[in-house]
């Protein structure tokens, strides 16, 4: 007799990744024995990732949850989420474990993966090492996928994503496309974020992100995927930072500043809060010299995503703070009259379109698809992007911060 | 954790900010008003009374502007004015950070500048290989012929950065053979062209590349260098798996002393996982 636990989602090696959103999941007795119920007991029996149980879609998880199995084999439906602030180091690291209630006998067990996007400073050597080599293969020393990433951020393309209200739903969708393809290449993998209002030493070493020589152009250790990083043809990065590595950038609004932005709770406002636009966003792409500083040559150098990756966080912090998550919510996003920044337009360039006032070439076709969830779509909608861990129902994005929890 | 629990300490952590006076160390900027903060921000920048501080201040909030993108680009032409004024000033690090922003927006007249002083190093504004690395931004500016005459006579950073824009030119593949080649090549000078062969011509890489990974008598920093080439370029390329070099690298990395060789030899391996 054994418990089989079927998670939806799973890639095509039987895998399972979860967020903090509740997923809903289904426990079975296989080849039973009796005629009564077996009460088994879900737990988690992993080593670093852990998971939460509840028979209701919630954030009010518990880390074991008893259950009834039909010995006819119905499948038993509950819900699982990733434990807040126990996210996985390694795929398969959580383990869901089927005991016999009371028992130690083990009925079943399901190895799933907690995978969020964790502070860049905080990674193991393992998961940065994990990263950077899926990165440097989608740039493929210029040859990679990464082109259309480089050509979807450029001079011609600024009204999509800059300027206006999309701004922030724009970049979460074009982080979004990039993360997937680096799980594509390696499913461990989540986009670190920079946290640039802090000191983040182990980011600005040759072995993650790189050090700048006296020129401006970044060093990596021997054998680091970036060493052929290339775009636009050119090889290296270009990049000085104008602070102190070890220390925080500084000359821009800390995280308290920024989730401030839009006012007080329960005033909140994303028009308000949209301001950090230019501070820290701005700012913070001000802190370099090279690539970095300039809108159309940013996503030349890799840091620019793990810089979006907080500047994303940031948002999706201050949607959580004040609960500004749904969509319908007049405060949760404000109103443009320009195209492509209203919650019902389509995304350039991910909707193909080029007629103006979009630009006239539209890189890197539809977005990808995930196993994981059915959201955003092949063309996905500015509304789309805004309840990121559907808090207000429907499927998620299936990305999460490590440090914005999911909550009703 | 206990999301409420959580909650409970942010809203408190948030609630202390707004009490405490936490100030950004920078002047604000603020997105109303656009039209005097720039020209305020323009006025201090091409003012040469004010001390190089504030200058260099003023500038970095104008390139922050910049970030947003079509609500910037009315100022636009009065900012490319105002940095092709100070590209030409007296301070050395205005001079170069004006002459970046141009250089990366590919400005004729900063590229223009940058030529000449390459020409006439005399006359420099900007040292060589920042000159070669700022014209390296625009890769159809043409300066192939000029960098491959300041390589030949170049040393240190300059013969990097000119390596850098010469792995753009199919002409410099030979270059780029023999430096990979040489042993006695400074080793930052044979990863650099380790990329640049491969950029230019990727056979001709992962043959040269095979030899040096199985040549034990080659520095681990280079073997370490080809190996994630070849490993990165495979996939990118999605050429298939030859069970041959699978063999070779299995070899090399369970050999290797070398914790350089060793991962990047594990990271090819991953990458000829199905």
């Amino acid at each position: 007799m054994n418990v089989e636990i079927t998670i939806p989602g799973a890639d095509a090696l039987g895998r399972v990744f979860l967020t903090w959103t509740p997923v809903e999941a289904t426990a079975q007795i296989l080849n039973p024995v009796g005629d009564r119920p077996i009460r088994v007991t879900l737990r988690n029996a992993g080593s670093e990732g852990r998971v939460r149980f509840a028979t209701t879609r919630t954030h009010l998880g518990t880390p074991t949850l008893a259950l009834a199995l039909p010995v006819d084999g119905t499948a038993v439906r509950f819900f699982v989420a990733g434990e807040f602030g126990r996210p996985s180091v390694s795929v398969g690291d959580a383990v869901i474990q089927a005991r016999r209630t009371g028992t130690t006998t083990v009925l079943g067990r399901k190895p799933v993966t907690v995978r969020v996007r964790k502070n860049a400073q905080t990674l193991s050597p393992a998961e940065r090492d994990r990263f950077v080599a899926a990165f440097g293969t989608l740039n493929g020393g210029g040859a990679g996928r990464f082109r259309d990433f480089r050509d979807m951020h450029v001079s011609a393309a600024t009204d999509e994503g800059h300027g206006d209200v999309g701004f922030l739903p724009w970049h979460r969708a074009y982080l979004l496309d990039l993360e997937r393809e680096l799980q594509a290449i390696d499913p461990s993998v989540a986009l670190p974020y920079w946290r640039f209002d802090q000191a983040a030493p182990n980011v600005f070493t040759r072995e993650f992100m790189g050090v700048s020589n006296a020129v401006g152009t970044v060093e990596f250790t021997a054998g680091h995927p970036f060493n052929t990083w290339r775009t636009d043809g050119a090889l290296g990065i270009s990049r000085s930072p104008r602070f102190a590595t070890g220390s925080a950038p500084g000359a821009l609004l800390t995280e308290t500043q920024t989730l401030a932005l839009g006012g007080a709770a329960p005033n909140a406002d994303y028009g308000g809060f949209t301001g950090m636009e230019l501070d820290p966003h701005g700012r913070a792409h001000g802190r370099f010299r090279g690539f970095l500083r300039v809108i159309s040559s940013a996503p030349r150098d890799p840091l620019f995503f793990m810089l979006h990756a907080n500047v994303d966080r940031l948002w999706a912090k201050w949607q959580w703070a004040n609960k500004r998550t749904d969509p319908a919510e007049a405060r949760a996003f404000a109103p443009s009259n320009r195209v492509g920044h209203r919650i019902p337009d389509t995304m350039w360039p991910w909707n193909g379109v080029t007629a103006a006032p979009r630009p006239s070439t539209a890189p890197g076709g539809t977005f990808p698809p995930s196993r994981s969830t059915t959201q955003p779509g092949f063309r996905p909608k500015v509304g789309a992007m805004i309840d990121h861990q559907a808090v207000s129902g429907g499927p998620p994005l299936a990305f999460a911060y490590d440090d914005v929890p999911f909550e009703l | 954790m206990d999301v409420g629990k959580y909650r409970k300490r942010y809203e408190a952590k948030l609630a202390k900010a707004a009490t405490s006076a936490e100030e950004s160390s920078a002047a604000p900027l603020r997105e109303e008003d656009l039209e005097q903060q720039v020209a305020d921000l323009l006025a201090t920048l091409q003012n040469r009374d004010e001390p190089i501080a504030g200058r260099t201040a003023a500038l970095e909030a104008l390139a922050a502007l910049d970030f947003l993108g079509p609500r910037f680009a009315p100022f636009r032409a009065r900012y490319n004015e105002a940095l092709r004024d100070v590209a030409t000033d007296e301070p050395r690090e205005l001079r170069a950070e004006a002459l970046e922003l141009l250089a990366i927006h590919k400005d004729p007249y900063a590229q223009e500048l940058l030529v000449q002083g390459l020409q006439e190093p005399k006359d420099a504004l900007v040292p060589e290989a920042k000159a070669i690395q700022l014209l390296g931004y625009d890769d159809h500016a043409e300066v192939v012929p000029l960098v491959r005459e300041v390589y030949e006579r170049a040393t240190g950073a300059t013969r990097e950065e000119a390596l850098r824009v010469l792995a753009t030119d199919p002409e410099s593949e030979q270059l780029f053979t023999r430096l990979l080649k040489d042993k006695s090549e400074k080793r930052s000078i044979r990863q650099l062209s380790a990329s640049g062969l491969q950029s230019l011509n990727p056979e001709a890489f992962d043959k040269t590349a095979r030899k040096i990974v199985a040549d034990e008598d080659d520095y681990n920093d280079i073997r370490a260098t080809a190996l994630a080439a070849l490993a990165h370029g495979r996939e990118a390329r999605e050429t298939p798996v030859d069970p041959k070099l699978v063999e070779t690298v299995q070899k090399v990395g369970e050999s290797a002393g070398s914790p350089s060789i060793r991962s990047a030899a594990r990271r090819f391996l991953q990458s000829t996982e199905p």
